[in-house]
C-alpha cells in the first residue's frame, strides 16, 4: 500500500503539489478502508447467513449486505487498479453479481411457490444461497489484498475455503449429536437401566376356593431397558467371536497366498458381501432362524421367548442367528483391514525373517501378525460399533411381545437400536410407555459407538507403538 | 578357531565339524523371466576368508548372493540352473529353512524387527528352536557385530530406536546368533555413515577364521579393506577372481583394469 503512496507522491507535478497532496490523503484512506471494509462486510454476511439457516427473522439484513458489497468491491477494484495498475474483473463480477442477487431478492415475494415447485419455501432460503455467493469470493478477495498481494497472501486467502468442508461436516456432526444429547438428557432415567424388562401384565397363581390352582394376568407395569443393553452387549461379543477369526484368517490368506484368481474371487465375494443391502441381509437372517424348523437345531436358530409364564413359540431369530448375519457384515471389514495391515509390512523384515532359517508359519505369526495388530484392532472395534447399533438386521427376528424373557445366545434377540424402532412402530401400549425412553435409548446409543471409537484410536497408537517401535 | 562361540549342536551338522564351510557354485544360470542375469558362474569360496564380490550396478552380484541361501527363490518367476555345494551337499537338494541357519544373510538396508533388541538377537534361535545359552548367545553375537558396549545396558529397548549403523550392527548380531557357517552381506555399509561403516568393517574382520564372510560392496576401498579375495563380476560372468592384493595392484584383465580405475560401473 505504502509503495503505491510514494510512487504517486514522488511523481514530479510542478504546480500541482497541493492537489496532490489531498488526493494521496483521499487515496491513503481509500487503499485502507477498501480491504478491510470489504472483509468486514463479507464476515458479516457470512455469519448472517449462518443464523439464518436457523431463523426466519433476518429479513432486514440481507439486502443492506449485498449493497455494501457491491459498493465496497467497486472501491476495491478502483484501489487495486491504482496500486497495483491491474484490473482485477473478478472483483466487478461479483459486486455485479451482488447486485444481480439484490434486485432479485428485493422482487421476491415471502414465501416462494407455484410453478413447478410443488413446495412453499420462505425468501431466507434464496439470501442465505445469494449472502455466501456473493460473501465467499468477497472475503478471499479483500484477504488477499489486505495481506498484500502477494503470492504467499493468495496462499493465505484460499485457507479459509479450504476450511469450509471440515467446518461443514464438523458443526454437522455437532449439532446432530447435540440435539440427540439435548432430548436424551431431558428424560434420561437411569432406573429403567437397572430394570430388566418392559410388561404391563404379570401372571400370579392364584386358588379357586382353595382347591384348583389357576392362572390370572394382574395389572402390573414395569418399564425396563436391561434386556436390550444386555443383549447389544451380547450381540458385540458373539459377533466378534464370529467374524474376528474368520475375518482375520481370511485376511491374512489373502495378504500372503492371495495373489491368484482365488485371492480376486475371494475379495470379490467379500466386498460384496458388505455392499448387500441391510433388508437383503434380513431376509437372510429370517431364512437362516427357519432354516431348521422340525429338526433338532430349531431351538439354537429360532431362539425361545418366555414371558414369564411359559415359553411362546413365535417367529424370531436367537442372538446367534443375528450375529451369524452381523458378521456377514463386519466380516468384509476385518478382511480389508487385515490385508492392508499385512501388506504395509515392509518387504525386509519378511526377508530378514525368512533369511534366519525361520519358517513361513512362524514369520506370519511372529512378524507379519503383529505388525498388523493395531489395524485388526481398529477394524474389529469399528465392526463392533456397526453391530450394535444395526437394527434392520433384527427386523424379523426380534419376537413381537415383550416380557421376561432375559439374554442368552439360544433366546431370541433384541438390542437397543432394535428398541428405538421398536418405541417408534411397536404395540400402543409398548409405544406410550415407552416413548419419553426413545432419546435415552439413542443416546446409550451413541454412547457405545463413541466409547468403541475411541477404544479403537487408543489401542491402534498404543498397539503400533509396541508391535511397529513407532 | 578357538574363540569361536561353542552352540553346540545345529540340526544336522555333524558334531565333529566345527570350521567353517566350503562353498562350491558350479555352472550356476540365473533368469528372472526372460532376463538372464547369471550366465554361468563357477566359483569356489575358500573357508574363513573374506570374499568380496565388486562389480558394476546390474551385473548380477546380489543375485549371486541371494542364490547362496536360495532367497531367489521367494522372487516369482526366477529359475536357477547349475548347484551350489556346502561341504559337497547340493544346496537345492536340502531344505531351504537349514540351509539358510547354515548361510545367514544381512541386507543392504537395516531391517531389524520392531521388537526388543534381545529378541531379535534371540529371534532366529528360538524359531529354530536351538537349545543355546541364550545370555551368552546374545553377549558373544554382539561383541563379535562390534556393538555390545554400546548397548549391553538397554537389551530390552526397541531395536527401531537405534541409530541406523546399531541397527545394522544388531542385524548382523542377529545372523550370527543363530551360528551360520557363510555369512552373506548385500552392501551391509552402503547406507551408513562412515563411522558406523568402519564398525561393521571390524565386525566383518572379526568373524574372520571362524566364519566364511561374503560380501557385495561398491565400495573398492572397502572391499581392499576387508576381504581376502576378491571377485569381479562383469555382465553376469566372473572375470577375474584373485587374492585381493594382486587383484587390485595387478589385474589381470582389461575390464578388471578399467573397472578399479573407475572408467566405468
Amino acid at each position: 500500500m505504502k509503495k503505491g503512496v510514494l510512487e504517486i507522491s514522488l511523481r514530479p507535478a510542478a504546480g500541482q503539489i497541493k492537489t496532490q497532496d489531498t488526493e494521496t490523503a483521499l487515496q491513503r484512506l481509500l487503499s485502507a478502508l477498501a480491504p478491510l471494509l470489504s472483509l468486514a462486510i463479507s464476515v458479516s454476511a457470512i455469519l448472517v447467513a449462518l443464523v439464518e439457516i436457523t431463523r426466519n427473522d433476518l429479513e432486514a439484513y440481507p439486502v443492506p449486505l449485498l449493497a455494501g458489497l457491491c459498493v465496497v468491491l467497486e472501491l476495491l477494484f478502483i484501489d487495486v487498479y491504482r496500486q497495483h495498475s491491474r484490473w482485477d474483473f473478478q472483483l466487478l463480477i461479483v459486486s455485479a453479481l451482488s447486485l444481480v442477487f439484490l434486485l432479485v431478492l428485493h422482487a421476491l415475494p415471502e414465501y416462494v411457490t407455484g410453478l413447478q415447485l410443488n413446495a412453499v419455501i420462505h425468501r431466507s432460503i434464496f439470501s442465505i444461497i445469494f449472502l455466501l455467493a456473493a460473501a465467499l469470493p468477497a472475503l478471499v478477495a479483500s484477504i488477499y489484498y489486505l495481506l498484500g498481494a502477494t503470492p504467499r497472501a493468495e496462499d493465505l486467502s484460499r485457507y479459509p475455503l479450504l476450511l469450509i468442508p471440515p467446518a461443514l461436516i464438523i458443526s454437522l456432526y455437532f449439532i446432530l449429536i447435540w440435539q440427540l444429547v439435548l432430548h436424551g438428557y431431558k428424560t434420561f432415567d437411569w432406573s429403567i437401566l437397572l430394570r430388566p424388562y418392559f410388561h404391563t401384565f404379570t401372571p400370579e397363581k392364584y386358588y379357586i376356593l382353595g382347591d384348583w390352582p389357576a392362572w390370572r394376568v394382574a395389572e402390573h407395569l414395569s418399564v425396563g431397558i436391561q434386556n436390550q443393553v444386555l443383549g447389544t452387549g451380547l450381540l458385540i461379543l458373539l459377533t466378534s467371536a464370529i467374524s474376528v477369526p474368520i475375518g482375520v484368517g481370511t485376511g491374512l490368506y489373502l495378504s500372503e497366498y492371495g495373489s491368484g484368481w482365488f485371492g480376486s474371487f475371494i475379495r470379490f465375494i467379500t466386498g460384496s458381501l458388505r455392499a448387500i443391502s441391510l433388508l437383503v441381509l434380513a431376509l437372510a437372517a429370517l431364512t437362516l432362524a427357519n432354516l431348521f424348523d422340525n429338526t433338532p437345531l430349531e431351538g439354537l436358530f429360532r431362539g425361545t421367548f418366555n414371558n414369564g409364564l411359559n415359553t411362546l413359540s413365535s417367529p424370531g431369530g436367537s442372538y446367534l442367528t443375528a450375529s451369524i448375519i452381523l458378521s456377514i457384515l463386519v466380516i468384509p471389514v476385518i478382511v480389508q483391514v487385515t490385508e492392508q495391515g499385512c501388506r504395509s509390512l515392509p518387504p525386509d523384515l519378511r526377508e530378514g525373517s525368512l533369511a534366519l532359517g525361520v519358517s513361513e508359519e512362524t514369520t506370519l505369526r511372529r512378524i507379519v501378525f503383529p505388525w498388523a495388530l493395531p489395524n485388526i484392532i481398529t477394524g474389529w472395534l469399528l465392526g463392533c460399533a456397526e453391530a450394535a447399533g444395526c437394527m434392520t438386521v433384527l427386523l424379523f427376528l426380534a419376537p413381537p411381545w415383550h416380557g421376561d424373557n432375559g439374554v442368552g445366545i439360544f433366546k431370541q434377540v433384541t438390542s437397543l437400536a432394535y428398541l428405538v424402532w421398536d418405541i417408534y412402530y411397536g404395540e400402543p401400549i409398548f409405544k406410550s410407555y415407552m416413548q419419553t425412553y426413545q432419546f435415552e435409548a439413542g443416546l446409550l446409543l451413541l454412547l457405545i459407538t463413541l466409547v468403541l471409537g475411541i477404544l479403537s484410536m487408543l489401542t491402534k497408537d498404543l498397539l503400533a507403538k509396541k508391535f511397529r517401535g513407532g | 578357531m578357538a574363540n569361536r562361540p561353542n552352540h553346540g549342536n545345529h540340526g544336522s551338522r555333524p558334531e565333529d565339524k566345527t570350521g567353517p564351510s566350503c562353498l562350491e557354485i558350479r555352472g550356476l544360470k540365473v533368469a528372472y523371466g526372460a532376463n538372464q542375469v547369471i550366465q554361468g558362474i563357477d566359483l569356489t569360496f575358500h573357508p574363513g576368508k573374506v570374499t568380496a564380490l565388486i562389480g558394476p550396478s546390474g551385473c548380477g552380484k546380489s543375485t549371486l548372493l541371494r542364490s547362496l541361501n536360495r532367497m531367489n527363490e521367494l522372487i516369482k518367476g526366477c529359475t536357477i540352473e547349475g548347484e551350489i555345494l556346502l561341504d559337497g551337499e547340493n544346496i537345492f537338494q536340502m531344505d531351504p529353512m537349514l540351509l539358510r541357519r547354515k548361510v545367514g544373510m544381512v541386507f543392504q538396508k537395516p531391517n531389524p524387527f520392531p521388537m526388543s533388541i534381545r529378541d531379535n538377537i534371540l529371534f532366529g534361535v528360538e524359531a529354530g528352536k536351538l537349545k543355546v545359552n541364550k545370555e551368552e548367545v546374545i553377549k558373544t553375537s554382539l561383541t563379535r557385530a562390534a556393538i555390545w558396549d554400546e548397548i549391553n545396558d538397554r537389551l530390552g529397548d526397541n531395536a527401531f530406536r537405534l541409530s541406523s549403523g546399531q541397527q545394522q550392527r544388531v542385524c548382523i548380531a542377529r545372523c550370527l546368533a543363530i551360528d551360520p557357517e557363510v555369512v552373506l552381506m548385500d552392501e551391509p555399509a552402503a547406507s551408513l555413515d562412515p563411522t558406523s561403516s568402519a564398525k561393521v568393517e571390524e565386525s566383518i574382520l572379526a568373524m574372520k577364521g571362524d566364519y566364511t564372510p561374503v560380501i557385495v560392496t561398491h565400495n573398492m576401498q572397502q572391499a581392499r579393506r576387508v576381504s581376502d579375495y576378491t571377485v569381479f563380476i562383469y555382465l553376469g560372468k566372473v572375470v577375474e577372481y584373485g587374492e585381493t592384493e594382486r587383484l587390485f595392484s595387478d589385474p589381470q584383465r582389461a575390464e578388471t583394469k578399467d573397472y578399479i580405475a573407475g572408467r566405468f560401473g
